[in-house]
């Protein structure tokens, strides 16, 4: 085979930190990393919501069951497992989804089995998560997860409020608003504004500490 | 004639009109991490076109062949990913095969080039727009070939985006995020949305 | 010593401010005091954001920076008379603060701040943007003006088989239009004028409009409307102040730049029909300008680093 496992070894230089998942290193906002469907969905609050929890269900679940692939498998078919294994496990969260909620479901069109090659099924669970004791490696998955997921309420928060002066048809009273915002090139500055506001933030907690 | 001119059309629409990356938001995190290295950018983005363009056949065929199935909605994800990883499969036995030494270098982007938003996104995308054989082809071919002009637009800039007169906080990724906010403002006026009250 | 041919910072901005004032002078003629207000109004929250940001990353205040007094004067001019002033508000912080700003500032910047502002205005806002008073309809002061607003010419003459005015009173700026795009005779001085001191170039400004007429032949109107397609659209406002100022240093360089300047003109015109295209064109060519120089500027380097070796051998 073409590649030898380089991942063998369990112990890695990766230092974990859950705490950093929700501001200095959050996945959305500082790592860059599922910029696509916060972009393109999240353009208003219910939408983020529906968005986050299709995501961490099935980032979660896929992740938890290709954990207990072996080690000894070649990455290229580890990789090719997560995958298969994401597809598999969007199946039964889609009907449920489309069971709870089914308008919402339809209308997320592709992004939801866009989720299945998000980043943290493809390449931070061999770069980080899978380095890690099954104990840090939950703790780090569930708080990475909820960054990604605060991130992506507010940014949904955020656009509604700017786009239509209120949040779920409940106007706010906001006189002036940007309906610019609701579209992707709205989502890309707002991320990147918001990316900005967490390097300032955690760099004034980190002058603090010291 | 009139395919010449669907397949112009095509890929028009695809480069500018409802460029992957611009219009549609998808393939963003590849860009940011592959626009560094200026090196790599023609390498990655032919590797996305070729993906974009050979995927969207084997989607034409899987569609072809169960497009009419019960419950296919659901389960159309699992097989995308299937064609996704036998892609996957077969690239790396290819550069294995003919560029052995320098696999080790060339896999990291073959990864980000397979389990890519855009590459997926492209073969989602096709499933509802295109019927036949030569329009999903030229389809993929005109997505990557967007992708890869947005990838050039962000990489030609990548230093100015990264230099020391940014100020810190918006150094790297903040600024990509702004910069093609900007440029996708810019293609928005493509799209040819009706604009005014006239 | 320093070459004749370099003009500094204020010179530049302030032959470019020269010709801007003319353009407002004769909005204000057509459109009344409220063009003077919009104006003056879009160049002070230009200002006083600059002055902001500066102040925020700690930097000095350079008095000789007109760019921002340019840019307020050039969002205002590309608006109509009639447009509210929280628009302008907004245009004016948006251009400052992200489009200039967040790039690093004066000199850093990648794209017109002008430009980006008004494509953000003009989808954020486009019946209040894309819609015009009539020349000597004066406006009245008040935020929302209670004139009738008509489509501009531009808009109009996609569709007409007839233009809605004469030659003449197209190139005086006769005709529904943004307040200071329209005066094409006045457009045509500065450009000679600007091209002549080697703030605009000449080359780009050629080879975009060879471009930009054979796609009007190939994909558009047809001959007879092409000085229609010229003259509108703000197409030369934004050529002379903006897209031909940003030239690269080369010959080659400048006549590829407006190649492409002038295809996107010609593809956002007659394929997405856009009532401004140079606009949206001056945008998405700013990249493109910048590779163009980024290349030019790495073949002088490997150049001089080969006469260098050259010598010590």
């Amino acid at each position: 085979m073409p590649e030898q496992d380089q991942t063998q070894n369990k112990t890695s230089d990766y230092k974990f930190s859950p705490a950093a998942n929700f501001l200095r290193k959050n996945p959305l906002l500082a790592c860059g990393l599922a910029v696509s469907p916060a972009v393109l969905y999240a353009n208003t609050l219910e939408n983020a919501i529906i968005l986050s929890m299709f995501m961490t269900a099935l980032t979660f679940l896929s992740l938890t069951i290709s954990s207990f692939i072996p080690r000894k498998i070649v990455y290229t078919s580890r990789v090719i497992l997560y995958t298969l294994i994401g597809a598999l496990m969007f199946v039964p969260i889609y009907i449920l989804f489309s069971k709870i909620m089914p308008e919402k479901t339809v209308s997320m069109g592709i992004i939801a089995p866009l989720l299945i090659t998000n980043p943290f099924i493809v390449s931070r669970s061999e770069l980080q998560f899978f380095r890690e004791s099954k104990g840090k490696m939950f703790a780090d998955i569930l708080t990475t997860l909820a960054g990604y997921d605060i991130a992506v309420i507010i940014i949904g928060f955020i656009r509604e409020l700017l786009s239509t002066g209120g949040i779920g048809g409940q106007l706010y009273g906001i006189k002036y608003t940007f309906s610019g915002i609701g579209f992707p090139f709205g989502g890309f500055i707002i991320v990147g504004l918001l990316a900005a506001a967490v390097r300032l933030i955690s760099r004034f907690f980190r002058r603090k500490t010291k | 004639m009139e395919i010449i001119r669907s397949i112009i059309v095509t890929l028009f629409v695809m480069i500018f009109t409802e460029n992957i990356v611009f219009s549609r938001s998808l393939g963003t995190d590849t860009i940011v991490a592959v626009s560094k290295n200026k090196k790599s950018i023609f390498g990655f983005s032919a590797a996305v076109t070729y993906l974009c363009t050979v995927t969207n056949i084997l989607v034409w065929l899987v569609e072809r062949t169960f497009r009419s199935a019960a419950d296919y909605q659901t389960y159309q994800p699992v097989f995308y990913i299937c064609i996704l990883c036998v892609l996957y499969f077969v690239t790396i036995m290819l550069v294995w095969r003919f560029m052995g030494d320098r696999i080790d270098h060339i896999r990291k982007y073959i990864h980000f080039a397979v389990f890519n938003s855009a590459v997926l996104g492209t073969m989602l995308l096709s499933s509802v727009d295109c019927r036949s054989l030569h329009e999903y082809i030229f389809y993929g071919l005109g997505s990557g070939l967007g992708y890869s002009l947005a990838l050039y637009l962000t990489a030609s800039v990548y230093d100015r985006l990264s230099s020391e007169k940014v100020p810190a906080a918006f150094r790297g990724y903040p600024l990509i995020m702004i910069y093609l906010g900007i440029l996708s403002m810019a293609f928005f006026g493509l799209s040819g949305m009706p604009l005014g009250t006239f | 010593m320093k070459n004749v041919n370099e003009k500094t910072d204020l010179q530049i901005h302030g032959n470019i401010l020269l010709c801007l004032l003319v353009l407002l002078g004769m909005a204000v003629y057509y459109y009344g005091l409220r063009a003077l207000v919009t104006a003056a109004l879009s160049s002070a929250v230009c200002v006083f954001c600059d002055f902001i940001c500066v102040k925020m990353r700690k930097r000095d205040i350079e008095l000789s920076d007109l760019s921002s007094l340019c840019t307020g004067l050039a969002i205002a001019l590309m608006m109509p008379a009639s447009v509210p002033y929280y628009i302008i508000v907004i245009c004016g912080i948006f251009a400052t603060a992200i489009v200039k700003h967040c790039f690093g500032g004066h000199g850093c910047e990648i794209f017109s701040p002008a430009c980006a502002a008004y494509i953000f205005a003009e989808i954020c806002y486009s019946s209040e943007v894309l819609s015009y008073p009539k020349v000597f309809d004066y406006p009245d002061l008040s935020s929302a003006v209670s004139n009738d607003l008509f489509p501009s010419f531009s808009k109009t003459m996609q569709t007409a088989s007839a233009a809605p005015v004469s030659d003449y009173e197209m190139l005086i700026g006769r005709c529904v239009s943004p307040m200071g795009t329209g005066i094409i005779v006045l457009l045509a001085v500065m450009g000679i004028y600007l091209m002549a001191v080697r703030i605009s170039s000449f080359e780009v400004f050629l080879s975009q409009t060879a471009v930009y007429t054979l796609a009007a032949l190939i994909l558009g109107t047809g001959a007879a409307k092409i000085k229609y397609d010229l003259c509108g659209g703000m197409y030369l406002f934004v050529s002379i102040f903006i897209i031909c100022r940003n030239a690269p240093k080369t010959l080659k360089g400048r006549i590829i730049y407006g190649i492409c300047s002038g295809a996107l003109i010609g593809i956002f015109r007659y394929c997405a029909l856009a009532e401004n295209p140079a606009v949206y064109a001056a945008v998405i060519a700013a990249p493109v300008g910048i590779m163009i120089s980024d290349r030019e500027a790495q073949r002088k380097e490997a150049a001089a680093d080969a006469g260098a070796g050259s010598d010590s051998e």
